[in-house]
């Protein structure tokens, strides 16, 4: 049971005609090389397509996965509606983690997470001490302290519920 | 910043995930939020992506109807550097016509570092060596480094059209020929790789000359003029 690397990065250029239309064109980059290349890459073939096309390149995206090699397989009664939610503050402003189908063992009695929980207190390290910088909210700023964790429930999206609906 | 994405599958099937905000895609950041939330969750992560946008000041759109070029390059073994042809990298180009679409082949920048899909060098083509081929120039062939299709939106309308004047003279066929006419007319209009039309009007013709009831001269001067309009695109 491994996270697997994609072999390569992948850049999704977007461009948008005078009509409105809008269009994409993926181009890949081999892993291995730091990502300030990866982005010179992507930024140099943004300026040849921008000469290519006629129409306006209005920005990409970067994005590389990883895959479950070999995933150990749902537990009994897990359901992601389920959420351990957790806030995190960032120089007083609020982000928001949930934790899809969190374990019951986690949840207290009166619907609040037990933070004290071998497991949580090793993602609150993860987001707040092992690696100081790196999390933070969408400005930029780094998450520096727990707000809340409790558990909730969300709806599921159609697109996201099983293909198998009947009985 | 980055955005962290972990998915999730629970018992019943159903899909979720879960974000957070990275300043920079650390590997070793990644891996340990998610053996965390591996051992909060009673789910199954099945993968995991991290993804950044780089937006552009100007979003004014421009263009419209220059059609849409296909750039294929072949893709080798990066492994032991024996130049064997792994995987094909296609890319398209929008608003953009053979010509300007070439150019692109000329950059310096593409042969560098630059990807299939799975992961196979594309770094080869040298500029003069392995002229880049087009539908106006020649059939692509295993020895081209990369080969270059245009496909314009006028032209394929016109294609499509034409199509359904062929669909009529399948019915003019025997049963079994007549059926594979309207598969190979169908695929045309599904939208195959321009080479393959190309080798499916052919084969219409030779379809065409077999079947002894239709007439084959006026059929073949039709879907010559198809294949001399391809040509000129």
């Amino acid at each position: 049971m491994a996270l697997i690397p994609d072999p390569v990065y992948t850049v999704t250029y977007t461009f948008q005609d005078e009509t409105g239309s809008k269009a994409t064109t993926q181009a890949y980059i081999r892993q291995g090389i730091v990502i300030d290349d990866v982005i010179a890459r992507a930024n140099a073939l943004a300026a040849a397509l921008r000469n290519v096309s006629n129409a306006q390149l209005t920005g990409y995206t970067i994005s590389r996965g990883w895959t479950e090699d070999a995933p150990a397989g749902a537990g009994g009664g897990s359901r992601v509606e389920r959420k351990g939610r957790t806030i995190w503050l960032a120089d007083t402003y609020k982000t928001r983690i949930d934790i899809p189908s969190i374990a019951t063992g986690q949840v207290l009695p009166d619907g609040a997470l037990n933070r004290n929980s071998v497991q949580f207190l090793a993602l609150r390290a993860v987001l707040l001490t092992d690696f100081v910088g790196d999390f933070t909210d969408s400005r930029g700023v780094s998450l520096d302290a727990l707000a809340a964790a409790y558990e909730s429930y969300t709806r599921t999206t159609p697109k996201r519920q099983p293909t198998r609906k009947l009985a | 910043m980055w955005r962290l994405r972990v998915w999730f599958r629970d018992i019943s099937g159903t899909v979720s995930y879960t974000g957070a905000w990275l300043r920079s895609p650390n590997e070793t950041a990644i891996f340990a939020f998610v053996e965390a939330l591996r051992s909060l969750s009673d789910a199954q992560i099945t993968h995991v992506d991290v993804l950044r946008r780089f937006p552009y000041d100007s979003q004014v759109p421009s263009g419209r109807d220059r059609g849409i070029s296909v750039l294929v390059h072949r893709a080798t073994d990066n492994t032991n550097n024996t130049n064997t042809e792994l995987d094909a990298f296609p890319m398209w180009v929008p608003e953009a016509d053979s010509g300007l679409a070439r150019d692109l082949w000329g950059h310096s920048v593409l042969v560098r570092d630059y990807a299939s899909r799975a992961g196979y060098n594309i770094d080869n083509p040298t500029p003069g060596d392995g002229e880049p081929v087009s539908l106006d120039n020649e059939y692509p062939d295993d020895t081209d480094d990369y080969y270059l299709i245009a496909v314009r939106r006028n032209f394929w309308h016109r294609l499509l059209r034409d199509a359904r004047a062929y669909n009529t003279l399948a019915m003019t066929l025997p049963d079994r020929q007549a059926r594979r006419v309207r598969l190979d007319i169908r695929d045309l209009f599904l939208g195959v790789p321009m080479r393959e039309v190309l080798e499916r009007l052919d084969r219409i013709i030779e379809l065409l000359e077999n079947g002894g009831n239709a007439n084959t001269d006026e059929i073949r001067r039709l879907l010559l003029q198809i294949i001399a309009a391809l040509g000129s695109s």
